[in-house]
């Protein structure tokens, strides 16, 4: 049980195939019992940072502390971490019970009768014990994903880390192993770093989530937070799907400082309390909207709303996923299921004021969020109906 | 899928009209395939099969160089088992032939963990340096190993007489030349264990490395618990065919002694060669020849039994 420090650790990759900052001055701090999840595109740096706290790579610059304690030069042994590859990485030779006890063994002086009610245990929470003595070889995916699992539990280290540990299992059995993993946390309390590119993973997983690109931080936040009040552009697309709407806009202010955004084939009237604090200089600004947030319908308020033409519906059952044209870029929109336009009907789209995020143009942070004032850990009623 | 469907086999087929077919019915779907292996067929008969049928019943004759022989039933087997060369070179055979095989297997993983480590540019040139021996002409092999042991001209005694000492006989006397033949074969053949243990070693998960050090392994603990494992299969593929080909070794054990001093090395593949073409016995050659068969063939046995020995290991 640990708390763990990344203090501005950078990883430079430099060979002969060229020079790569992986990660960059990454700060991050993990409470006890947190469970962190590193999400972002393949090449973002989150698996490298894994293993920097692994120990399976050296670290660059900066310092990692587990428990206080500096463990940049602590070889992997050392750490007391246990790791869940995507590859499970099980031993094809030993046993599921060898398998899993291979760690105890090395690492601590229980006896053989401990060792063995250990695993037994580990492998009762992660219902395999009928598997015990199988090889790996004759186990399917789900169950060798299961061993691994109880491989790195049953060690009880300071911390776990999961590389992608999901990615090989099909849809389903993704997504009832995602809860199974939350309830074993809830029950060990181990600190855990979880790495995957998979954000709806991310955001039903995690207690706060760290979003990374390019090597760089880009938030860390509650689930909420990031779907709410996104740092900027890449972290507004990248969390939510569909993903975000945006718009190329400008701001035309009024006298009352209240404003219009106007873009192509695009005008849309914000209050006071939206535009009021911007600062005049920032002008150029993208307007972003969740495909969640928007309604179809024919009476809304003209300044309020957008015309666009209907190009495909893709009927996922519980919702439709409606895409559009509007001025050549798509638009995307959830819809309840029954509300179903036909192909190149043109429809009103409007929604709501606190649904708006505003972003720099050039820079790509977010400047204004509809929904700033209000509490994010509450959102305000109106809008979850509007999004359902 | 029959059973789950709850139907037999007999079902299924009467359902769907599969009956038996005859053998005209399946040569006429499938006479273009029986063209195409003909050719095979009769050049493997012509010259494989046909030829070990004949020498099996040569060894029922008393055919040498020139004359096809007469009918003597198992006199060249009586003779074979009354022989007492022959029983000493059996033997010696089993020791040159092991002790061959198990040094080059060593050789082999030592060889392959060491191109493992190296870089891109270092494994190609370390590698093809290893391999070489590999790709020489046995006999070669026998004239350069003789070059550097010979008492007379050898480049070690010579190296010995620099430091003052004097160097033992390697070709002859009660014991060096057995080393010697054991040394000079595991040189020339342990790339080839090497081979197949470097692609085996490349072909583990890194990922297994990785989780035996998170686990508290070492260096050692990590060879012994990932990478042996991994190289079982390939160690009884490895056995299995150098053990067969150890024993029918001739072209440089017989230029380095020939069997000699005396009879003092004589290999069987050596003893097979001295009564066909020195003796002009073919009969009784091809008699010696039965032996070294079945010794590979038991060889093999033992080390398929083991191959499904492991194969359990993995299920």
């Amino acid at each position: 049980m640990a708390q763990l420090e990344l203090d501005k650790v950078t990883k430079v990759f430099d060979d002969s195939s060229g020079t790569i900052v992986a990660v960059e001055e990454l700060d991050l701090d993990i409470d006890d019992g947190e469970f962190v999840v590193f999400v972002g595109p393949s090449g973002c740096g989150k698996s490298t940072t894994l293993r920097m706290v692994s120990g399976l790579e050296t670290i660059t610059d900066g310092e990692i502390r587990l428990g206080g304690e500096r463990i940049n030069e602590q070889s992997p042994k050392d750490r007391d971490i246990a790791m869940v590859f995507q590859s499970y990485a099980l031993y094809p030779h030993k046993t599921v019970r060898g398998n899993m006890a291979y760690g105890l063994q090395l690492s601590t002086d229980l006896d053989d009768q401990e060792i063995n009610r250990r695993v037994e245990e580990a492998a009762d929470m992660m219902g395999i014990e009928d598997l015990l003595d199988k090889k790996p070889a004759s186990l399917s995916g789900g169950q060798q994903q299961r061993v691994a699992t109880g491989r790195a539990i049953v060690r009880e280290p300071a911390v776990f880390l999961f590389d992608e540990p999901l990615s090989n299992l099909d849809a389903k059995l993704r997504k009832h192993m995602r809860t199974e993993l939350a309830r074993i946390h809830s029950e060990v309390g181990i600190t855990t770093i979880y790495v995957t590119h998979d954000q709806e993973e991310a955001m039903t997983m995690a207690d706060r989530i760290v979003i990374l690109n390019d090597g760089r931080l880009q938030q860390v936040g509650t689930p909420k937070e990031v779907y709410y009040e996104p740092n900027n552009r890449f972290v507004a697309d990248f969390i939510g799907s569909p993903s975000m709407n945006f718009l190329d806009v400008k701001l035309d202010r009024d006298g009352t400082g209240s404003g219009t955004l106007v873009g192509d084939e695009v005008s849309y009237k914000v209050s006071d309390g939206m535009v009021g604090n911007l600062d005049d200089a920032s002008s150029d600004l993208v307007l972003g909207v969740r495909p969640e947030n928007i309604r179809i319908e024919a009476g809304a308020p003209p300044e309020k709303s957008i015309e666009a033409t209907v190009d495909v519906v893709e009927v996922i059952g519980s919702d439709n996923f409606i895409y559009l044209d509007l001025a050549g870029q798509e638009f995307r929109v959830r819809t309840p299921s029954e509300i179903e336009p036909e192909e190149d009907e043109t429809v009103t789209l409007t929604f709501d004021e606190e649904n708006v995020h505003l972003f720099d143009a050039r820079t790509g942070d977010a400047l204004v969020h509809g929904r700033s004032q209000a509490s994010v850990s509450a959102p305000p009623e109106q809008s979850d109906t509007a999004a359902d | 899928m029959a059973q789950e469907q709850g139907r037999t086999a007999d079902q299924i087929r009467e359902r769907y009209g599969i009956g038996e077919r005859t053998l005209t019915d399946r040569i006429k779907d499938n006479w273009v395939g029986y063209l195409f292996i003909i050719p095979t067929f009769i050049a493997f008969t012509g010259l494989f099969y046909f030829p070990i049928a004949r020498g099996v019943f040569m060894t029922f004759t008393n055919a040498s160089l020139g004359v096809t022989g007469e009918f003597i039933g198992l006199d060249n087997y009586a003779w074979l088992l009354t022989n007492d060369l022959f029983f000493y070179s059996f033997g010696w055979t089993i020791v040159f032939v092991f002790g061959t095989t198990f040094t080059q297997l060593g050789l082999g993983v030592v060889a392959a963990l060491l191109l493992n480590e190296l870089r891109e540019v270092a494994k190609d040139w370390v590698g093809v340096l290893i391999m070489s021996p590999y790709f020489s002409a046995p006999l070669a092999g026998g004239v350069i190993w003789m070059w550097f042991l010979d008492s007379n001209f050898g480049f070690v005694p010579k190296l010995f007489g620099l430091f003052g000492l004097t160097a033992p006989s390697f070709l002859a006397g009660d014991f060096w030349p057995f080393v010697s033949l054991i040394v000079a074969q595991t040189w020339h053949d342990y790339a080839y264990s090497a081979i197949i243990y470097a692609a085996a070693i490349v072909s583990i998960p890194s990922e297994q490395y990785e989780a035996a050090a998170l686990s508290g392994a070492g260096r050692l603990r990590r060879f012994r618990d990932v990478t042996l494992p991994h190289l079982l299969i390939p160690t009884i593929v490895i056995l299995s065919l150098r053990t067969a080909w150890n024993i029918a070794e001739f072209s440089q054990p017989f230029a380095l002694t020939g069997g000699g001093p005396g009879t003092q090395t004589m290999l069987m593949s050596i003893l097979t060669y001295r009564v066909a073409f020195v003796n002009t016995n073919f009969a009784r050659a091809y008699t010696i020849g039965m032996a070294m068969v079945v010794l590979s063939m038991s060889a093999a046995v033992i080390y398929v039994k083991a191959i499904d020995q492991e194969d359990d290991l993995y299920v």
